[in-house]
């Protein structure tokens, strides 16, 4: 048992806690977790200590394959044994998941390095060769291990040619989001987090698949979070747009900021539903294809050039200023960007907002409303910008909207 | 010995001292904002927001504040702001030397380059913490000026000054307004009084 040297005193804690916290996806109460070896289970459940076998109301959907984790932290994280307790809980779903050792004669044979994004070429030969019908693409946004914090977001892509998003999903947890009564809750070890972070997104996956689940894991709404400064041309309205995430420029301390913030919007974007996001593996792949660089930020003509190239509608760029997690006890983690869209038709800015939080934003008594990691909140705050792209009513009517009901 | 009497005018009233308390006292602030008069602003449909000279400490100062100007700006919907990508397009197909303080032919070939009708150059003195005895909080100040693209000429300028210390922040504590805050609000006050 690798990390109950130093919590196995806190073991009966952590499973009193479990059992009194609700699930979070508010489906049935989850199981207490237990922890074994590599990380934690859901104890109550058959064969709880061993590799779960498929559940029987759940039977295989698809193959897939499942790509190496990509490290977006900013730090150093061990990737590989998180990559097989994500086939594990993909596998505890049941879920047919290539990935590991199984996957590496793909990758070697077609000179893959970079597996955060999936373009044509990759995801055709995957589908073929593997026969997989899609490719599990996944990063890890969030690591530290003391206090423990752990997050990470993954997304489905068809392994076909056209290498389309199918489903997108993440989650984020700090040591004392759900600490319980008399801290009991509190997780001591990051082993903790990441088991429930991927068994909570396998199992939004697997309930995609099987139907029964959204297409995407989206975020709470939150008011707290909507953009401070907005613009919305009268050009956007609310029809089906294919859209094109480019990478955001990064002016914060975070190094990998831009990545994180483009695929919270690739994200939040697939969850809205109106839209066709297109793969940010693709996108990736035209602009080195075609050399297109964009050190000062997005001009005319390569927006007109990458709108042609992918056949999108529209093109969402920005700059990151501020994104920086909650790394001591008691801070709260800030997120501030600017994004803008661009259009084909009238090759004109349609959308440009601002957005700056704080985790602890008008969090008055007890911490009530507190986000406590960088990639929640900008979770949040994306979805507000994305829910605001989407509907072409302005804000106050919306607010007046839902008070009627 | 005739005494001559002393002229009245000679002996002040008021002692010198009050009186030019009172004139410093009742002196108009320095006005804070230029609009040409014959100027059609309505003319204006498109606007570049060149980089802002940064005076500050901050190094990324000027460009938050750019962007969060530009950005109410354009939210205004009174004139369609470039994106910053194509202004700095612009300025290298111009061939403007200082993108910050362009001379007038570079306004005017910015301006063709653009399609621009007018550009916007800002200088950012003041950005971040401001630090009084005990006491701190953040402070901006902030200068635009707008040139028509046709001729170069400044066709409006203002400046403002917002966040800062307090007499209740001397008394009290505290640090203030956020910074993002106090830089929509600066950006706020120059485009009241542009549209003004």
């Amino acid at each position: 048992m690798s990390c109950c040297g130093s919590c196995s005193s806190s073991a009966l804690a952590i499973w009193i806690a479990a059992a009194l916290s609700a699930s979070p996806d508010g489906g049935e109460p989850p199981a207490p977790l237990v922890p074994i070896d590599g990380g934690v289970e859901r104890a109550g459940r058959p064969d709880a200590g061993s590799p779960r076998p498929a559940l029987p109301a759940r039977p295989a959907i698809a193959r897939i394959a499942v790509f190496p984790p990509v490290n977006l932290t900013g730090g150093a994280v061990e990737l590989k044994p998180l990559g097989n307790l994500l086939q594990a809980k993909l596998a505890g779903e049941g879920l047919d998941a290539v990935g590991g050792d199984a996957l590496e004669p793909f990758l070697s044979r077609h000179r893959i390095r970079y597996t955060g994004g999936v373009d044509r070429e990759v995801a055709a030969a995957a589908g073929s060769e593997l026969g997989v019908a899609g490719i599990l693409v996944t990063s890890v946004d969030l690591y530290q291990a003391n206090p423990p914090d752990f997050g990470a977001s993954m997304r489905l892509v068809s392994a076909d040619r056209k290498a389309e998003i199918l489903w997108a999903g993440g989650a984020a947890r700090a040591f004392d989001d759900e600490p319980g009564w008399f801290d009991l809750g509190i997780a001591s070890t990051p082993q903790l987090l990441e088991a429930e972070v991927f068994a909570r997104t396998a199992r939004a996956l697997a309930a995609s698949l099987s139907s029964h689940g959204p297409h995407a894991m989206a975020c709470a709404d939150d008011a707290r979070f909507l953009p401070k400064v907005r613009f919305r041309s009268a050009g956007l309205d609310s029809s089906e747009y294919a859209i094109a995430v480019l990478p955001f420029q990064n002016e914060s301390s975070h190094p990998d900021a831009d990545d994180l913030l483009a695929l919270q919007f690739v994200r939040q974007l697939r969850a809205i539903g109106n839209f066709r996001v297109l793969e940010p593996g693709v996108v990736r792949s035209e602009l080195l294809h075609f050399r297109i660089v964009m050190d000062n930020g997005i001009s005319l003509d390569t927006a007109r050039v990458i709108l042609e190239l992918l056949h999108a509608d529209l093109v969402i760029a920005g700059i990151v200023r501020d994104y920086r997690d909650a790394l001591l006890k008691g801070t709260a983690p800030s997120v501030e960007f600017t994004v803008f869209a661009l259009e084909r038709q009238d090759d004109e800015v349609v959308w440009e907002s601002t957005s700056h939080g704080r985790g602890d934003d008008q969090v008055l008594f007890f911490d009530v409303g507190r986000v406590s990691t960088a990639p929640e909140l900008a979770c949040r705050m994306v979805r507000a910008v994305v829910r605001d792209i989407a509907d072409p009513r302005p804000p106050a009517s919306r607010a007046a909207l839902r008070r009627r009901r | 010995m005739a005494m001559t009497p002393r002229p009245a005018a000679a002996r002040p009233a008021i002692p010198a001292w009050i009186a030019a308390a009172l004139a410093l006292g009742c002196a108009s602030t320095p006005a804070t904002k230029y609009h040409d008069r014959n100027m059609d602003f309505g003319a204006i449909k498109t606007v570049a927001v060149l980089p802002f000279v940064n005076l500050s400490k901050d190094n990324l100062g000027a460009d938050r504040v750019r962007d969060v100007f530009s950005n109410m700006l354009l939210a205004s919907g009174a004139v369609y702001v470039l994106p910053q990508g194509e202004v700095a397009k612009g300025l290298l197909r111009a061939g403007v030397a200082i993108p910050t303080s362009p001379s007038k032919e570079e306004i005017v070939k910015l301006g063709q380059t653009l399609s621009a009708d007018a550009v916007i150059a800002g200088t950012l003195k003041e950005y971040g913490e401001l630090r009084a005895a005990n006491t701190s909080a953040n402070g901006i100040s902030l200068s635009v000026q707008l040139f028509e693209t046709s001729s170069g000429k400044v066709v409006w300028a203002a400046s403002t000054t917002k966040g800062g210390i307090t007499f209740v922040q001397r008394l009290l504590g505290g640090g203030g307004e956020p910074m993002n805050d106090v830089t929509e609000e600066a950006a706020g006050e120059l485009l009241r009084k542009l549209f003004q």
